[in-house]
């Protein structure tokens, strides 16, 4: 049995008026959502998706069970495009986590960002799907030069847009101890990794970091609405499966660090 | 059958063996398979204009016996549907706020119904959940729904005024077979008012039929009760943002509840407080659908733990902003879709010409003030990216901008400046841009013309510039823009010179001015131009006409 805590919170920032994050924090399923959209409609964005997603908040959802969840939330947003002609435009991204029995089925469109904290090291499982990011890619941009850069706000892909967004989906092993903190880039266009890293690290419970991240982020300057999610895995370590799951992800952790680096 | 209406009917589909034809105002749903050639036959009939007599005609082109069980719908010029079906195929839908069912008998059936809401083509024993919207095209689909006329379903809902069947002066144009239409629309009138009463207070959607349960099929966990009753304790104890998950141990939750309170009490305004509501969704966000068309907007689904913004007021911030989508339609609510529409190019002729005047006493030699702001360009708009740290989705903001026009290979300085493919420095910023793979991109605003105490003159295309600028003789596509340079005492020529774009590269031609045109290089060099001999100027070039107004040419990113 595994034992979970989550804790989200959303703050609509020191600059906006009004707060176009949605979150989700259920049972096997964590999702945020950051709407877009000329004229107030990006709340409804966020909302339409989050509230698709939540219908599928059950054990073990599967890939392609999120993937038609995704495709769900994007028509959703097409229709009220297409009822409500004057919200044509709106938008939203999604990133979250389902737990699987294979672990952490992480899906992700848009900018919105996953991270998985593990003995103390903190990674980036989600790639940003944005112009910032096809320029780091393409080596013209470092990330740090990415997150300053004056286009960081286009995004790639959203739901909402036709043709349908394509969904990234990783798999994170799961463990004890493994802390997930996933966040609208609220987050993450104020702080940067490392301070993100330090605070994961230097924080306990589950609440007081979702708080310290986001006052983090009012704290330098709030520019947008910051929504954090974090989820614990507090399952008492069961000797055998320790054995058999923990060699193979450290590997996996190792390398992709690696990478990173 | 050419008036289109002013509204578009939505129509979603619901995958499935058989085939459907969706196009603008004609919908074919067919008991064949997609690759059969009677369904591939039919979809190159309607998309190539045809509608419901067409097909039906095609329908039985091979025989009463070879004809499969269809139907169609189309719209009608006057606003009415026309359903012609045949053999399982049938329609059920609503009109005039009554449901009505139409099942196929006999050869082939015929039906007009004035002030359709909503219909569905469906095998007569199915009710196929429709789903997935389509604008135009042929399709696997066992179902198709179409919603017409959302102002109609609006006025219903607000009881503000019936349906209203107009009857316009095109009735007499209407065809032998919609005299029958006629007859029905007449009826249907006269059953109006009594129609109405039922159509103003709107039927409530039927709970079950709405719930996700039966969209999604499988039940959501928050079927049980027990976990609905934790979440609810939950809730009780530290409002909704934290979640438990099941079997919490005993000693986080009250560390949860102490922090919580620290938490979710954020030293903020408490009107920005969002974790204040956790009941978020607002009624008018769950649109009158009809039944089968899937929900995906439930209340009571994930209310116990969904947190997000309260509702602003909307006469705040986010009404400040100019709208970079294109902006909101007032009228014909559905003439816009919701599928990035691609704006005409702003190449077209414009209305007016662009302004540049000179100051009445215009102090020789190069006085050039110009007092008129000119418009803003149809082309800038889209140029201004959005507001600083706003996030907009690409493909919005390349259907904002004109794809339609020409492209060209682009390379980016680390600022991301479009320059020329391979060239060393960036024609913007002048940083050097490193080496990388070009990229074929829409040609991009290449720059501007600075007006001496006037809006700069976008070089959005080609411009013709003078005193009383006309286009070419001849004509060419795209027709070039016109800028009025105003000058009182005449000096410069009505038709003065020409600025052509010539892939990355923009031209200026004298077109045989009476007072000639100069450039200025970035260097300093000061050049007449010979008449009739376009050359290329580089950004920082001042252009000056007749001696009296100077103009300078600027890049943009």
């Amino acid at each position: 049995m595994t034992d979970l805590v989550a804790a989200g919170l959303t703050s609509v920032g020191r600059v906006r008026a009004l707060n176009e994050d949605a979150w989700y924090a259920g049972q096997h399923l964590f999702v945020v959502a950051d709407g877009m959209g000329g004229h107030a409609a990006g709340d409804v964005a966020s909302d339409l998706a989050i509230r698709t997603l939540a219908a599928h908040d059950r054990p073990d959802v599967g890939q392609a069970a999120l993937a038609t969840a995704v495709l769900e939330a994007n028509a959703a947003v097409l229709e009220h495009a297409r009822v409500q002609p004057e919200t044509v435009g709106l938008g939203s991204t999604v990133c979250g986590v389902a737990r699987t029995q294979d672990g952490w089925l992480v899906f992700n469109a848009g900018d919105s960002r996953c991270y998985v904290i593990d003995r103390g090291t903190l990674r980036q499982v989600t790639v940003d799907h944005s112009e910032v990011q096809e320029m780091i890619d393409g080596g013209l941009l470092t990330k740090e030069q990415g997150r300053v850069h004056p286009e960081r706000n286009v995004i790639t892909r959203a739901i909402g847009q036709y043709p349908p967004p394509e969904v990234d989906f990783f798999v994170v092993p799961a463990g004890t101890g493994v802390r997930i903190v996933i966040a609208t880039d609220g987050l993450h266009s104020e702080i940067d990794d490392r301070q993100i890293a330090q605070i994961c690290t230097e924080t306990v419970g589950a609440a007081d970091l979702a708080h310290a991240l986001v006052l983090a982020a009012e704290e330098t300057g709030g520019h947008d609405n910051i929504t954090v999610i974090v989820v614990d895995d507090l399952s008492e370590p069961d000797p055998n499966e320790r054995s058999t799951s923990t060699t193979v992800p450290r590997d996996l952790i190792v390398r992709e660090v690696a990478q990173n680096e | 059958m050419s008036d289109q209406p002013s509204t578009m009917p939505s129509v979603t589909y619901a995958a499935g063996s058989r085939a459907a034809c969706v196009k603008a105002t004609v919908w074919l749903l067919i008991d064949r398979p997609l690759t059969d050639p009677l369904t591939l036959q039919a979809w190159a009939v309607i998309d190539g204009g045809g509608g419901a007599d067409e097909v039906a005609g095609l329908m039985l082109s091979h025989g009463v016996g070879a004809a499969p069980d269809f139907a169609i719908a189309q719209t009608t010029p006057i606003g009415d549907v026309r359903f012609v079906f045949r053999g399982t195929i049938g329609v059920t839908g609503t009109s005039l706020g009554e449901d009505f069912t139409l099942a196929g008998r006999g050869i082939l059936n015929e039906e007009i119904k004035a002030g359709v809401e909503h219909f569905l083509l469906a095998a007569v024993d199915e009710a196929p959940l429709t789903t997935v919207p389509v604008v135009a095209g042929v399709l696997p689909a066992d179902g198709l729904g179409v919603l017409c006329a959302p102002a109609n379903r609006t006025d219903l809902e607000e009881g503000a005024k019936p349906v209203v069947v107009s009857v316009p002066a095109t009735a007499e144009e209407a065809t032998a077979e919609e005299a029958t239409a006629e007859e029905v629309t007449v009826e249907e009138v006269t059953g109006e008012e009594a129609a109405v009463e039922e159509a103003t207070a709107p039927q409530a959607p039927d709970a079950d039929t709405l719930s996700p349960d039966a969209a999604v099929g499988d039940g959501p966990t928050h079927d049980d009760p027990e976990s609905l009753e934790s979440i609810r304790e939950y809730e009780r104890l530290f409002g909704s943002p934290t979640s438990p998950v099941s079997s919490m141990d005993n000693r986080s939750a009250p560390d949860l509840l102490d922090q919580a309170e620290g938490v979710f009490a954020p030293d903020t305004d408490p009107a920005d407080d969002q974790t204040a509501a956790p009941e978020h969704f607002a009624a008018e966000d769950t649109p009158d659908l009809p039944p089968w068309t899937a929900p995906v907007t439930a209340p009571d689904v994930v209310s116990s733990a969904v947190v997000s913004a309260p509702d602003a007021s909307s006469d705040g911030f986010i009404d400040a902003l100019p709208d970079f989508f294109g902006g909101p339609s007032t009228a014909a609510p559905m003439a816009q879709q919701s599928l990035p529409v691609v704006p005409p190019a702003p190449q077209v002729v414009p209305p007016a010409p662009d302004v540049v005047p000179l100051a009445p006493s215009a102090p020789s030699p190069l006085p050039a003030q110009a007092q008129l702001p000119t418009p803003p360009s149809p082309a800038e708009a889209p140029a201004v990216p959005a507001p600083q740290g706003r996030t907009v989705n690409r493909a919005q903001l390349q259907a904002a901008v004109p794809p339609p026009g020409p492209t060209v290979w682009a390379a980016r300085c680390p600022l991301g400046h479009p320059s020329q493919a391979f060239a060393a420095d960036c024609r913007v910023c002048g940083q050097p841009i490193p080496s990388q793979e070009p990229a074929e991109i829409p040609r991009p605003l290449l720059g501007r013309f600075l007006v001496p105490g006037g809006a700069p003159i976008p070089i959005d295309g080609d411009l013709i510039l003078g005193r009383d600028p006309r286009p070419p003789e001849g004509g060419s596509t795209p027709a070039p823009r016109l800028v009025v340079l105003n000058d009182p005492r005449m000096e410069v020529s009505s038709q003065h010179a020409s600025v052509t774009l010539n892939f990355w590269d923009v031209c200026l031609t004298d077109l045989g001015s009476t007072n000639g045109t100069e450039i200025v290089t970035p260097d300093g060099r000061r050049q007449r131009l010979a008449q009739h001999a376009p050359v290329t100027i580089q950004p920082g070039t001042k252009v000056i006409f007749a001696e009296v107004l100077e103009l300078t040419f600027e890049a943009t990113g």
